[in-house]
């Protein structure tokens, strides 16, 4: 994936100027370390069925994430959301692990752009 | 000496006497004696011996020759020739073997020597090997070797000698002739074969002879029998002939005087002389008698012949009448019974002079023998005469059958059977005659004979005379006499008349139960009286002229049902022939029987072609080869079609289908076709028809239809994803933009840089409002604009639209004004955001075009019933107007009234063309009304539907009259007409006794003389003296206690900055235009109720109106805010985001917590996230407005990244006030507390 891409820059500045430096670097290691918890929790739910649950962290990571203009994560976390909407747990393990790998190239991706800053 | 001379004797034993030894010795002796002389003698000898066999043979033959001549019976020929054998073989065992082909044993009718010999099963013994063979047989020694080597048992006593010939008859082995000797071996020679040999033939010969002179005999009796018999009875047909010819040669060869046949009467009991020859013969002719009387019938009752010779000392004797008493008659009698099949049929007896000798055994023996050929031949002869009329009669009745059904024309059916049944019977006159219609007359239809013209135009009726009666009876009867019969009614012109009675037959014909004919034919009675016989031969003609009858009805009946069908079948035929579809029809065989114009230019196959053909040739000009297709299936049982062909779609009895089919002369083309069974009345199918259309062109249309159809789909979903991209990409920047500039003019800036800021600032708005113009143009093409249904209160919508334009207005002195009429419903069904949308494009051109005047919205109504209502809107402006012939041009998208005037104002001109399809798309229309003079303005109208809704509650506060204003008296001073009538209007309403005057120095001059009011609303510019001044010079008349005074005004004179002292001092209230009532009412009622009204009155700023408004939150009251946000990152944000507002924001993570803050402290606003764990946003806000009423419970807006159809109704259903979306903007944000905080205010008065 294009770094680029990763990260919609108009959305990402849009909420810089919003914020400020500061407060979006702080922003920034807030959702570094609340997403990877979801996640975990994204799993766990996958693992013991629990389809609402599911939804509801697949839903949050995707609220966070569009904040930044991470809006391909975010797609592909609505993408969850909508599965775990409509009970389909099993599509969803397929794409748990895409999920995990992509979530790793937007913290790269958004700590380059908090070191920039 | 042995060994040196030997003579041996193979013939037979004893051959040699003692004096040939005597002899031989001597000549042995005498070897020397010459050879020759040895030799001579020997030769002598042999010659002599052969002459001696040669004459015993011929003994032997002799005899037997003799006694087959002497003898014709077998047996005793068999023994004779097993004696022979015996004796000239001089054999121990002697035998003769017959062969019995029909069972397969071997008899032997004659055996000696062997007791065991009387029957063996072929197969056994030497026997049967000869009788295989053919071959005679001679064994000499070691026997038993030979018989194990011919594979042969043993039967009867064990041989040692053996010899055996087979006896020949018709060229096969019928027998065995056997001779044996158990003692010695070499017992028989070559000479003793030839003679049993001889002697087999013999009696081959004899046994042919006796079977065929056995044969012969037999034969000869049987023909000589046969042929007495067959010549009597062939001479005549009757039996009296016959039996007479029998007693003749009786009486001859008895030599008796009298003999009669007495036979037994068809009652069983009577015995009747019918033949008799004799001295008596006359009178024994009539004689008749029971069984069981007289002599003659104890004879047929014991069935025992019986000879009396005296029978006047016979007590059963009887005399017959008119011959003489017994005694002086001196006869004997003799009676033999005739039986046949053992049955008594009757008697013979004789009579005879006893001067002529007593009767003996041996006559009675011979009386016998010719009773029973009597027998025999009176049963042929009755047997014959039976046969010979049965056969006349049934070719009589297949005659007339034959001509019937081959005949189907009546008349020549019932001439032909009247005539064969005259000819038949013998008739004098023979009538036939059918019933008329009437079912009662018979007329004469065919007469034949001596009086036919006489009965040519008889008719009789059923029930009268013989024959009427017959009619209705329905019986066949013989009438003897006519005249005697009572019933009789004469047929003028026949024969009664002459006293000649006529003997009657007649039979009805009958049909279906009914009498439809009379066949009786007439005979003099003198010609023989009509026999039952004869009757039933009539009656079995007459069924067969009534069947034939029928069938002529029938056939004439069909005949016309037939042509009636022709004609049917050709009307039917044209009209197929001139279908416009091609059309075939078959019959159940699946010939075809109609092809018509249409199929024969869409096959080219021409109807001569094409008729008749069968095995499914019509499918050949469609697809090539012989294959079923629809018409088929309407034949087929429907079970079977609905398994073999679903997509075949029934409707009734009617198929219709659609093929494809490649082998027309025109190139493939679609077919469309559609058969239905054809029934006969009785709803049996008796063959199909199928309309065949060209839907070719239709197909193909519709294909490029349905291409098309996908091309423009693809092109509009293309065209809407590109508008999503669009909204999103253009959106983005612009609201970074515009965020950005607001969040910049919130800092501290130089009067330049705010400047600069204004302008990004204020220019952004233009640009987002073209770019929504834009995106909103594109869903209404798109068809994806949804309009909402919600209730709302239509005057805040007008007043909120017109809040807009407030400052605008005021700062172009133009006087901003609405009114709507009293039938209008206060709040109706609707998108209030849309209909906002129309009235602000509207007011937008308006002001934007008018540079001196009013801009004035009315609102009319028209109940349309059931609540629904069309609902009138108008603005009407005083500014350049429009030219009419550019009116039309207003509504075209991207279109203004000129080129020019677009560079002048600006604008995108989707504004009209969007309001009017959003008023289209509410059910109503929009157009234009303008004289195109600058100055008169132009006015704008649209219409909706829309049904009328409750009014909220909260709104309903100053609707209808108010009890603390009624009555109350009010001075309006205002030169714009509108805006008096609006003030009047309004203030009536709530029972305010107003009055208005647009002149100032008229109103001072009613203040003056008196006129009571307690309260002036004066307006702020007018013409001939402004507000302040005309406030002045009132207060100097009267004081503020007894008259309160408001200013009326364009400017919003509520903020504090914009008043001057000395109006302070004057007025005791302000009014900002447009006059909202919700103000007018606050002010009204402040004022009655000694409240101080100077802040609540004006309405508050409209922070959405002035983009400065958050940057100084301080002013206003500090909204207490509830951020529930589950989400860290949001969290965060938001709070950053409203603390840079000037808000102070409390968070909770859930809804659960969101209940407990609430329950701890109030907030006016809260923030929901509505995705968040263990109580999402909306069931918390079901469970907020279920505790806390309206106006006690917070504000609650939602905040949502759910851009899914339908969110945001599911908000607001659940109680939720607005929507915000994520991720978080600062613009929409604000604006959506700057709406909560309207309304808080609002609701805090």
């Amino acid at each position: 994936m294009n770094p680029e891409a990763i990260i919609e820059m108009a959305v990402f500045s849009e909420l810089r100027a919003a914020t400020g430096d500061e407060f979006l670097g702080e922003l920034i290691d807030t959702y570094c370390q609340e997403t990877p918890q979801l996640i975990g929790e994204l799993q766990t739910a996958l693992a013991r069925g629990d389809a609402a649950t599911f939804r509801r962290q697949a839903h949050s990571i995707k609220s966070s994430s569009a904040t930044f203009g991470a809006t391909a994560f975010a797609a592909l976390a609505r993408e969850l959301e909508m599965l775990g909407r409509d009970g389909n747990l099993s599509q969803a393990e397929g794409q748990v692990g895409q999920f995990v790998a992509d979530y790793a190239l937007v913290e790269r991706r958004l700590r380059e752009l908090q070191r920039a800053a | 000496v042995k060994g040196s001379i030997s003579l041996q004797n193979v013939d037979r034993e004893y051959a040699f006497t003692d004096a040939d030894l005597r002899l031989l010795t001597t000549l042995a002796n005498s070897m020397s004696v010459a050879l020759e002389s040895a030799r001579l003698f020997q030769e002598t000898r042999r010659l002599l011996a052969e002459t001696e066999q040669r004459n015993a043979e011929l003994g032997t033959i002799n005899t037997i020759s003799q006694a087959i001549a002497a003898e014709l019976e077998l047996n005793a020929l068999i023994a004779l020739i097993g004696e022979q054998m015996r004796r000239t073989f001089k054999a121990d065992i002697a035998y003769v073997a017959l062969h019995d082909r029909q069972t397969d044993l071997i008899h032997f009718p004659y055996a000696y020597g062997d007791e065991a010999l009387t029957t063996i099963s072929f197969g056994e013994g030497l026997t049967s090997r000869i009788l295989r063979s053919g071959e005679p047989l001679l064994i000499n020694r070691d026997i038993e070797a030979r018989r194990a080597e011919l594979g042969a048992t043993l039967v009867g006593a064990p041989a040692r000698s053996y010899v055996g010939v087979p006896i020949q008859s018709g060229g096969q082995a019928i027998g065995v002739l056997s001779v044996q000797s158990t003692r010695e071996e070499g017992r028989f020679g070559e000479g003793d074969l030839r003679l049993l040999g001889t002697m087999a033939a013999s009696v081959g010969a004899a046994i042919q002879n006796a079977r065929l002179y056995q044969e012969t005999q037999r034969r000869a009796e049987e023909m000589a029998s046969l042929a007495e018999i067959g010549s009597d009875i062939a001479a005549t047909h009757e039996l009296e002939p016959v039996l007479e010819r029998l007693a003749d040669r009786a009486r001859g060869l008895l030599r008796v005087r009298d003999i009669a046949f007495y036979l037994l009467q068809p009652d069983g009991r009577t015995l009747r002389a019918e033949v008799a020859l004799g001295t008596y013969a006359a009178e024994m002719k009539a004689d008749s008698f029971p069984i069981g009387s007289r002599i003659a019938g104890h004879i047929a009752v014991s069935g025992e012949a019986e000879i009396v010779n005296y029978p006047e000392r016979d007590r059963r004797a009887v005399v017959i009448r008119g011959t003489p008493g017994l005694d002086e008659q001196q006869e004997a009698l003799m009676a033999a019974p005739l039986v046949s099949r053992g049955r008594l049929i009757g008697l013979m007896m004789v009579w005879r002079d006893r001067a002529q000798g007593l009767f003996g055994q041996s006559e009675l023996d011979f009386l016998v023998s010719l009773a029973r050929q009597a027998a025999i031949a009176i049963e042929s002869a009755r047997l014959y005469m039976e046969t010979e009329r049965r056969a006349n009669q049934m070719a009589a009745v297949a005659e007339v059958g034959r001509e019937a059904t081959a005949q189907l024309d009546l008349t020549a059916v019932l001439e032909g059977v009247a005539q064969r049944v005259h000819r038949l019977f013998s008739a004098q006159d023979t009538v036939l005659r059918l019933a008329e219609p009437d079912g009662r007359t018979y007329r004469t239809t065919v007469a034949l004979g001596k009086y036919a013209s006489q009965f040519k135009d008889d008719t009789i009726v059923a029930g009268q005379g013989i024959t009427g009666s017959i009619a209705q009876s329905g019986v066949a009867e013989v009438i003897a006499d006519v005249t005697r019969d009572p019933r009789g009614v004469h047929v003028p012109g026949t024969p009664v008349e002459e006293g000649e009675p006529d003997t009657l037959m007649c039979a009805p014909l009958i049909a279906g139960g009914r009498t439809i004919g009379l066949l009786s034919l007439y005979r003099p009675k003198a010609e023989g009286v009509f026999t039952p016989v004869d009757l039933d031969f009539l009656v079995a003609l007459a069924r067969q002229v009534a069947t034939a009858i029928e069938n002529a009805r029938l056939y004439a009946e069909s005949e016309s049902q037939r042509a009636a069908l022709r004609e049917s079948q050709r009307l039917m035929s044209d009209i197929i022939e001139f279908l416009p579809d091609a059309a075939l029809v078959i019959d159940q065989e699946g010939k075809v029987i109609a092809w018509n114009r249409a199929i024969e230019q869409m096959t080219g196959v021409p109807a001569a072609e094409m008729l008749g053909q069968g095995d499914h040739a019509y499918a050949i000009p469609f697809y090539g080869e012989r294959r079923p297709i629809l018409i088929d299936l309407v034949l087929m049982p429907q079970e079977e079609m609905e398994q073999r062909y679903a997509q075949i779609v029934r409707q009734g009895s009617t198929l219709n289908g659609e093929s494809y089919v490649s082998a027309l002369p025109r190139g493939p083309a679609y077919l469309m076709a559609t058969a239905s069974a054809l029934h006969d009345s009785e709803g049996r199918a008796v063959g199909a028809i199928e309309l065949i259309r060209d839907i070719t062109e239709r197909k193909r249309a519709e294909e490029e239809l349905r291409q098309a159809k996908a091309a423009a789909d693809s092109a509009n979903e293309a065209k809407s994803a590109f508008l999503a991209m669009m909204s999103h990409e253009i959106r983005t920047p612009m609201n970074a933009i515009i965020g950005m500039s607001g969040l910049l003019l919130g800092t501290p800036l130089r009067d330049q840089q705010h400047d600069f800021a204004e302008t990004i600032r204020s220019s952004g708005d233009a640009l987002l409002t073209i770019i929504n113009d834009i995106l909103d143009f594109s869903k209404i093409e798109a068809s994806r604009l949804e309009l909402e249904e919600q209730p709302f209160d239509l005057r805040e919508c007008i007043e909120s639209a017109l809040d807009l334009f407030r400052l605008r207005a005021a700062e172009k002195g133009l006087d901003l004004a609405y009114q709507i009429e009293p039938e209008v419903p206060a709040a109706i069904m609707g998108d209030i955001t849309r209909l906002r949308q129309i009235v602000v494009n509207l007011l937008s051109n308006a002001v934007k075009f008018t540079e001196q005047g009013e801009v004035v919205v009315s609102i009319s109504a028209r109940a349309l019933g059931g609540g629904a209502h069309e609902l009138h809107f108008a603005v009407r402006d005083t500014g350049i107007g429009i030219p009419p012939d550019r009116i039309e041009r207003l509504f075209q998208a991207f279109t203004q009234g000129d080129a020019s005037t677009s560079r002048r104002y600006g604008g995108t001109g989707l504004g009209l063309a969007i309001s009017k399809r959003l008023s289209e798309l509410m059910g109503g229309r929009m157009w234009a009304e303008s004289t195109g003079v600058p100055g008169q303005g132009s006015s704008f109208h649209f219409t909706i539907r829309a049904q009328a809704a409750a009014v909220p509650e909260s709104r309903a506060r100053w609707s209808g009259e108010q009890p603390i204003l009624r009555g109350k008296r009010l001075l309006i001073v205002d030169d714009n007409a509108t805006n008096r009538r609006i003030l009047a209007l309004q203030t009536r309403a709530w029972g305010i006794l107003a009055r208005d005057t647009a002149s100032p120095h008229e109103a001072l001059e009613w203040v003056r003389r008196g006129d009571p009011f307690d309260l002036a609303i004066l307006d702020m510019h007018m013409p001939e003296m402004d507000g302040p001044t005309l406030a002045t010079e009132i207060r100097q008349l009267r004081p503020a206690e007894a008259l309160p005074l408001v200013l009326f005004s364009s400017l919003d004179l509520s903020s504090r900055g914009e008043r001057s002292a000395s109006d302070a001092a004057l007025f005791a209230a302000y009014l900002a235009k447009p006059l909202k009532p919700s103000a007018l009412f606050d002010a009204l009622l402040g004022l009655f109720t000694g409240e101080a009204a100077r802040t609540a009155a004006g309405p508050a700023p409209a922070p959405a109106a002035e983009g400065a408004a958050a940057a100084q939150p301080g002013v206003l009251r500090p909204l207490r805010i509830l951020l529930a946000e589950d989400n860290a990152v949001n969290q965060k944000l938001a709070v950053h985001l409203l603390t840079q507002m000037g808000y102070r924001p409390d968070v909770a993570a859930n809804g659960v917590e969101v209940l407990r803050s609430l329950e701890r402290q109030p907030y006016d606003v809260v923030l929901m996230d509505v995705q968040m764990p263990e109580m999402d946003g909306l069931e918390a806000t079901r469970q907020i407005c279920a505790r806390w009423a309206r106006g006690q419970r917070p504000y609650i807006i939602a905040m949502t990244a759910n851009a899914m159809q339908g969110d945001r109704e599911r908000c607001l259903e659940a109680g939720m006030e607005d929507y915000v979306s994520k991720p978080i903007r600062v613009d929409e944000l604000r604006n959506a507390l700057a709406q909560a905080r309207a309304l808080d205010q609002r609701s805090e008065p």
